[in-house]
């Protein structure tokens, strides 16, 4: 009798994975619009993380630059990437369709016009307690999908994935309509808007990271821990009720969770694209197809891809910036056009 | 722009207001000597047939100049951004999405815009109403001629020629007092560090007072002049001064740059060389230009002093 | 220990239609009964009833629970159902396939135990499937994915089977197989098997009792021989036949009506339009 081996997650991907996120994390930290001395950079690290008291021979801006701008920007750039491909991940899993990206369910168009809403009517933080640019966008993603289910539920069958989808589509025209009308009406806040549209992660630091930190957690949890239930929804649900597992509740479940992460990330980075779809999506061409390999696999992956193109999007023009959601569409459009012609046809 | 027409209908205007001021009783309009007139506006040739009393202003710039060339009476309707003068007749109309059949039931005789979104011109022309567009202006010199080729629009010759003599006696004077001597500085448009190089309108002004603009050194490959800059860049060069020009529009002021990631290393932040622009005074090129010149000159002497 | 089955009064409308009409079935524990039946006569939806799969009105017990009152995971442990058309995930392995089965036994997130993989293996072995083990189940033949599909259900460890078509697809080599497999199997484990079967030859030679349902209805239920009737074949079917037996089994041969000497066409079509009248008149959707 043979020995059964399963599909699971190898200790060598884990590493490998790892190491390539930590190479890339260190070259995106020595590199930007400024030069700083690489071994200067070294040593500026290791004064704060060890006890000895090194002298970098930083001037004050160049600590500061450093510190308070480039590293938590790389830092955000891993945990908007991680979050977004975890996310597109999720989805795919839960509708089946390895096209699903986060956005899929309103949260774009919903953190859009929060977002519209909050620079036409909100701008500056002078009057709000905190930032209602973040708040604005992070309720609307959610309300978004929201909707979503509420539309989706309120037909007959209203539980499956072709329902939420098509649910998702409607909700998104909506929101969207409802934004380009605020635009239309606001139309000096146009260039401000679809700055935040093509995503920025420009003028981030410390108070962005903590702000999405929790959310992001939360997901990569939930996420992490039912990606086995997602390689039991393959079969879809019928089977899946048969084989004991409820489908509409995780695929609710991951949804919620997912959605959580992505409006957090949006709410500070703005809507970066492909990032959902492409990471997954080149993990599982490498890796197969099982949720349980591809979700953690995607963390990494994620967040490395989102920390080149940001590195990308701050150095190719320096002193000036590209939007990162341009630098993520110049590398995702021909990514997408290639697997799509590579991939098996018929199971698409 | 073409200027010896102007300069040419500016003396047959002043002939004509000569004429006119002998006789005190005679109104202005219909006929009047200066009408009708074909103005060269950059979207082409536009005819005025008599002097309009129903004009319709669609460009904050343009009302400016209009209240500030004293055609101000004759102007029935402006856009919504256009908050200066106070007076201005105020409505919900926009420059963006202009109304054709609104404008007509007015009964305009005269729009002015500061783009054209789409067949406006056309549409306009096709109604019998003459429009001009006068896109933003380049340098000084197209910011006059739009003012003197709105005062022959409108039968203002004589105060647009006052007006930009007033201005270039100005921007003479403040230029030849200023000189910042090399100081740099940070122009910005919005809150994600949008800036204006010195290849812009805004920027020409600095460079006349002697400022270096850090954002000269970005890649502006379409000549568009309004680059995102890194805040890394703008922490390591460090400038003398920083204006922000989007206080009304996002809220900025010299808390809220202080409160930035790194930026309270930069000596602007603290030494409190932050400028709080208006940001119409500082995007527009009308006659408050001057305004905006003089606060810049301020803030050059506060630093040079202080 | 095997476990009864049984469907007390149940009802099932979907979109308008009435798929089930009061119906009512008794499973003995340990037995292997067939359904047999036209197209849409609500096979499958008696099936998906006993899992729970569709809603119903009346009762569906599993021995003495009810399945309305189950949790999804408690019913998943005790019947497992080879469908017709199972959904194939793309890329994954027979193994990963077959280990699904494995589901109702394990919480959402532990993995897979010893006894888990022993177990699929077991199967695998059984069904003759090793050599399958590694191959992307989207890459099987008919006649090896049914067998991967049953090896699903059985790794599920159910006291009870449903299956639904078991045949659908095979030559006849391999149909003789899986159900020669399937009764094996039900002896070896003392399992409860329903099946849902167009064949009425490998329905009679297989199961002990058979089932006739039509119209939503059981409109005859017992021994092959007491089922496969020319009559009732020819009512519920609208299909001739001869009934001939071979030792204690009973063979179904379907004839074409033979024309007489001096009968024409037309006169054998107005002798087909006659039976063709006495069909049942509802168009059923195929459930």
């Amino acid at each position: 009798m043979i020995t059964v081996r399963p599909t699971k997650m190898e200790v060598w991907w884990v590493v490998g994975a790892g190491a390539v996120l930590s190479i890339t994390a260190i070259v995106a930290v020595s590199f930007g619009a400024v030069d700083l001395d690489i071994g200067s950079v070294v040593v500026s690290i290791m004064d704060r993380f060890s006890f000895v008291e090194i002298d970098s021979g930083f001037t004050a801006q160049q600590e500061a630059i450093l510190w308070e701008i480039r590293i938590p920007r790389v830092v955000l750039a891993g945990l908007v990437g991680a979050t977004l491909a975890l996310a597109g991940g999720a989805y795919q899993g839960s509708f089946r369709n390895p096209l699903a990206d986060p956005y899929l369910l309103g949260v774009a168009a919903g953190a859009g016009l929060g977002a519209t809403l909050a620079i036409a009517y909100a701008p500056g933080t002078t009057m709000w307690p905190v930032d209602p640019l973040p708040l604005f966008a992070f309720s609307g993603g959610l309300m978004g999908v929201a909707l979503t289910y509420v539309v989706g539920y309120s037909v007959r069958a209203g539980r499956t994935s072709v329902t939420l989808i098509l649910g998702g589509v409607a909700v998104a025209a909506f929101l969207t309509a409802a934004q380009t009308y605020l635009l239309q009406r606001e139309a000096e806040t146009l260039r401000q808007v679809y700055a935040w549209i093509l995503g920025r992660l420009s003028t981030v630091g410390w108070s962005e990271v903590l702000l999405i930190l929790p959310y992001v957690v939360v997901t990569g949890i939930v996420v992490i821990a039912g990606r086995r239930r997602l390689d039991v929804l393959s079969v879809g649900d019928e089977e899946a009720h048969a084989l004991g597992v409820d489908a509409p509740r995780v695929r609710l479940v991951m949804v919620l969770a997912a959605t959580l992460g992505t409006a957090a990330a949006v709410s500070v980075a703005g809507l970066i694209g492909f990032v959902g779809i492409i990471v997954p999506h080149a993990v599982r061409i490498v890796f197969g197809t099982s949720y349980r390999v591809l979700l953690p696999l995607s963390i990494f992956y994620g967040a490395a891809f989102l920390i080149i193109a940001d590195l990308i999007a701050r150095t190719i023009v320096a002193p000036a910036e590209l939007p990162i959601g341009v630098v993520t569409a110049f590398l995702g459009a021909p990514f997408f056009a290639f697997v799509l012609r590579s991939s098996r046809g018929a199971g698409v | 722009m073409i200027r010896t027409p102007a300069a040419l209908f500016a003396a047959l205007a002043l002939v004509a207001a000569a004429c006119t001021a002998l006789d005190s009783t005679s109104p202005a309009p219909d006929g009047s000597a200066g009408f009708p007139i074909t103005i060269d506006a950059p979207s082409g040739p536009v005819t005025v047939d008599a002097r309009p009393t129903k004009i319709v202003s669609l460009s904050p710039t343009a009302t400016e100049i209009l209240f500030a060339i004293e055609a101000g009476d004759q102007v029935a309707a402006v856009d919504d951004q256009s908050n200066y003068p106070e007076d201005a007749p105020v409505t919900d109309m926009t420059g963006f999405s202009p109304n054709i059949e609104a404008i007509a039931a007015l009964g305009a005789d005269l729009v002015v815009l500061g783009f054209d979104p789409g067949e406006v011109v056309a549409a306009l022309d096709a109604v019998g109403i003459p429009a001009i567009v006068h896109p933003a202006a380049v340098d000084l010199d197209d910011a006059y001629t739009q003012i003197e080729q709105l005062g022959a629009a409108t039968g203002h010759v004589a105060e647009a020629a006052a007006v930009v003599a007033g201005m270039r006696e100005n921007i003479a004077r403040i230029a030849g007092e200023t000189d910042a001597g090399g100081a740099t500085y940070y122009h910005e448009l919005d809150p994600t560090l949008y800036s204006a190089t010195s290849a812009t309108f805004a920027g020409a002004i600095y460079g006349m007072l002697g400022l270096v603009n850090i954002a000269d050194a970005a890649p502006d490959p379409d000549g568009f002049g309004y680059p995102q800059l890194s805040p890394e860049h703008i922490v390591s060069e460090d400038p003398d001064l920083v204006f922000l020009a989007d206080t009304k529009c996002c809220g900025q002021n010299t808390a809220t740059v202080a409160d930035r990631p790194g930026w309270n290393t930069m000596r602007a932040v603290q030494r409190g060389t932050i400028v709080e622009l208006d940001d119409d005074v500082a995007s527009r090129w009308g006659p408050r230009v001057v305004e905006f010149m003089e606060t810049v000159a301020a803030a050059i002497g506060a630093l040079v002093d202080g | 220990m095997s476990v009864p089955v049984a469907l007390d009064d149940v009802s099932v409308q979907l979109g308008g239609t009435t798929i089930l009409d009061h119906l009512s079935l008794e499973i003995a524990a340990g037995t292997w009964v067939s359904m047999i039946g036209p197209n849409g006569a609500g096979k499958t939806t008696v099936l998906r009833c006993i899992t729970g799969a569709v809603p119903y009105r009346g009762t569906v017990q599993i021995g003495s629970s009810v399945v309305a009152e189950m949790q999804v995971r408690e019913v998943a442990r005790t019947v497992a159902i080879v469908p017709q058309h199972p959904t194939l995930p793309e890329g994954m392995r027979v193994v990963d396939y077959v280990l699904l089965g494995r589901t109702p036994h394990r919480g959402a997130m532990t993995s897979e135990s010893e006894h888990d993989l022993l177990l699929v293996g077991q199967v695998l072995d059984a069904l003759d499937l090793e050599r399958f083990a590694d191959r992307d189940v989207a890459t099987l033949s008919g006649g090896e994915l049914q067998r991967v599909v049953i090896a699903r259900a059985l790794a599920q460890d159910t006291p009870i089977l449903l299956l639904d078509e078991p045949t659908t697809g095979l030559d006849i080599g391999a149909q003789q197989e899986v159900m020669e497999l399937i009764d094996r199997l039900r002896s070896q484990r003392e399992l409860t098997v329903l099946s849902a079967m167009h064949d009425l030859n490998v329905a009679g030679q297989f199961t002990e009792r058979i089932v006739l349902v039509s119209g939503g209805r059981v409109v005859a239920d017992g021994a092959p021989g007491d089922v496969l009737t020319p009559e009732l074949i020819d009512r519920h079917y609208g299909a001739t036949v001869r009934v001939e037996r071979d030792g204690g089994r009973v063979v179904v041969v379907p004839i074409r009506a033979r024309l007489g000497a001096d009968e024409s066409l037309d006169d054998s079509a107005d002798r087909e339009a006659d039976n063709a009248a006495d069909k049942p008149d509802e168009e059923i959707l195929d459930a």
